[in-house]
């Protein structure tokens, strides 16, 4: 049984219908990346999938369960889903430490200790320890980018799901970033990835979804997406991307 | 100049500044930090009202800031004075409480005009401090699992709070000022007390110099200390 699994998923927003009849499922372990050229859908569907958009029809199955239901729990679930954002979304009044920890604390109701020493295992492991109490506004964006990693991590998620982690770093930041994310990936973290960096969808994605203009274009393996991609509107933006 | 000549700044001094100092700034001080802290709360309260999605609370609190802002703060506290609790003995004659007296002290009436026109001032303060608190914040607070209420209340308010103390500071100011118009509604605060004697003692300009020079003390450093707590708030965070 898939981890999650998306059918017939559709959103609209007011009459511009941005999903149209998504279907497909991530397994357990597994790294999804979604690649396609801006308004395709991407991020809705990534947003979808911890209900910070609400589809407009179709179903989201998380073990088992369809989580469209009214009588589902989105507030567990949404604790079991990590979310990385394009723009960070630290918060500025907290430390990095206890951006780390605030929820843990508050939503987990783990005592300050058990939390402050997670959340510095944590801090080690995206490489900033040293930046535990400074405010986030001191720091270069692939370093809150990582400090934002941490922070999802601290929930303890089952998965995580990141839009576009990397767009808007200064180019020579990215690659912070993404090391982190390849080693969240070596360690089995499932993950569904929306980026621009088909490097790291070629080393590090398990499948890769090709999405355009609302529909699922091709699902397929790297190597099968990046080598020989079967439909033409792919071949025509892997050609445009690759070839900058 | 024979006017010139016939100043008494020490008499005044002397005569009129303890009473100053005395009542009337217990007055001034007390109105003032009751009535703020109403006003912010009370601001608080419809700009939260406003920032709802409930469009017949909108409209409601919309209709009633107009009203607080196209009226003045005189009139409002003279009706507070005058006429509210004329309204409330009416109101208890109608539900059958026959014989209910009002009085309404100038000080309580004070405090709930000021309190209610600030609060309605503070109201689009806060409520536009609470919207320029990017969306992201709220988004990042629910995906981690905080409900929409504790988003609202854990990571946006508290933004916008402090985003809000430097035009809150420039309003304490203000309505230290706005005090006097307390006056009217025969609150014996600075300018009431500085007219009764001058009608005693005919001491019109060292008077009313003294009265200008007692609100240019009180204001000047207050305007000094928030500028002080702005930079405190700013620093190393934002």
């Amino acid at each position: 049984m898939p981890l999650l699994e998306v059918k017939k998923l559709q959103k609209k927003f007011g009459d511009l219908q941005v999903l149209k009849n998504i279907n497909l499922s991530i397994e357990e372990g597994e790294v999804l990346v979604l690649i396609g050229p801006s308004g395709s859908g991407k991020s809705t569907l990534l947003r979808c999938l911890n209900l910070l958009e609400v589809p407009t029809d179709g179903e989201i199955i998380y073990n088992g369960e369809n989580i469209l239901t009214h009588k589902f729990n989105v507030r567990t679930y949404r604790q079991s889903v990590g979310m990385c954002f394009q723009n960070f979304n630290l918060f500025p009044f907290m430390t990095v430490i206890d951006n780390v920890t605030y929820a843990p604390i508050h939503i987990l109701k783990k005592n300050k200790e058990d939390a402050v020493e997670k959340g510095m295992q944590l801090l080690q492991k995206v490489g900033l320890a040293d930046k535990a109490k400074v405010y986030p506004e001191t720091l270069s964006g692939g370093q809150r980018q990582r400090v934002a990693i941490a922070r999802a991590l601290a929930m303890e998620p089952k998965i995580m799901l990141f839009d576009e982690p990397t767009s808007a770093l200064d180019p020579e930041l990215v690659g912070d970033v993404l090391n982190v994310m390849r080693e969240l990936a070596d360690e089995g973290m499932t993950m569904a990835v929306v980026t621009h960096e088909m490097g790291f969808a070629k080393d590090v994605a398990d499948r890769v979804i090709f999405m355009d203009s609302g529909y699922v274009v091709e699902d397929s393996s790297p190597a099968e997406m990046f080598t020989n991609p079967k439909n033409d509107r792919t071949k025509e933006f892997l050609s445009r991307v690759l070839n900058k | 100049m024979k006017v010139l000549e016939n100043l008494n700044f020490s008499k005044a001094i002397i005569e009129l500044l303890p009473k100053l100092l005395g009542e009337a700034l217990h007055i001034v001080v007390i109105t003032t930090i009751v009535g703020f802290l109403f006003a912010i709360v009370f601001g608080f309260i419809l700009a939260l009202g406003r920032v709802s999605k409930k469009k017949a609370l909108n409209h409601i609190i919309i209709l009633f800031q107009e009203f607080i802002r196209g009226t003045p703060l005189l009139v409002q506290m003279v009706y507070i004075y005058y006429v509210m609790p004329l309204f409330i003995e009416i109101f208890a004659s109608i539900i059958g409480i026959s014989g209910f007296k009002v009085s309404m002290g100038s000080m309580t009436a004070g405090i709930i005009g000021l309190g209610i026109n600030y609060g309605t001032y503070i109201s689009e303060v806060i409520r536009s401090a609470i919207i320029s608190i990017d969306k992201g914040q709220k988004e990042a607070a629910l995906a981690l699992g905080f409900s929409n209420a504790q988003a609202m209340f854990k990571i946006v308010i508290p933004q916008a709070f402090r985003n809000s103390v430097p035009v809150f500071g420039n309003y304490l100011v203000m309505m230290v000022k706005d005090t006097s118009l307390m006056a009217y509604i025969t609150a014996q605060e600075f300018l009431m007390t500085t007219k009764a004697y001058t009608a005693q003692t005919f001491l019109t300009i060292e008077s009313y110099t003294i009265l200008a020079g007692v609100y240019l003390a009180i204001c000047i450093p207050l305007a000094f200390a928030i500028r002080i707590l702005e930079r405190r708030l700013n620093r190393g965070r934002r």
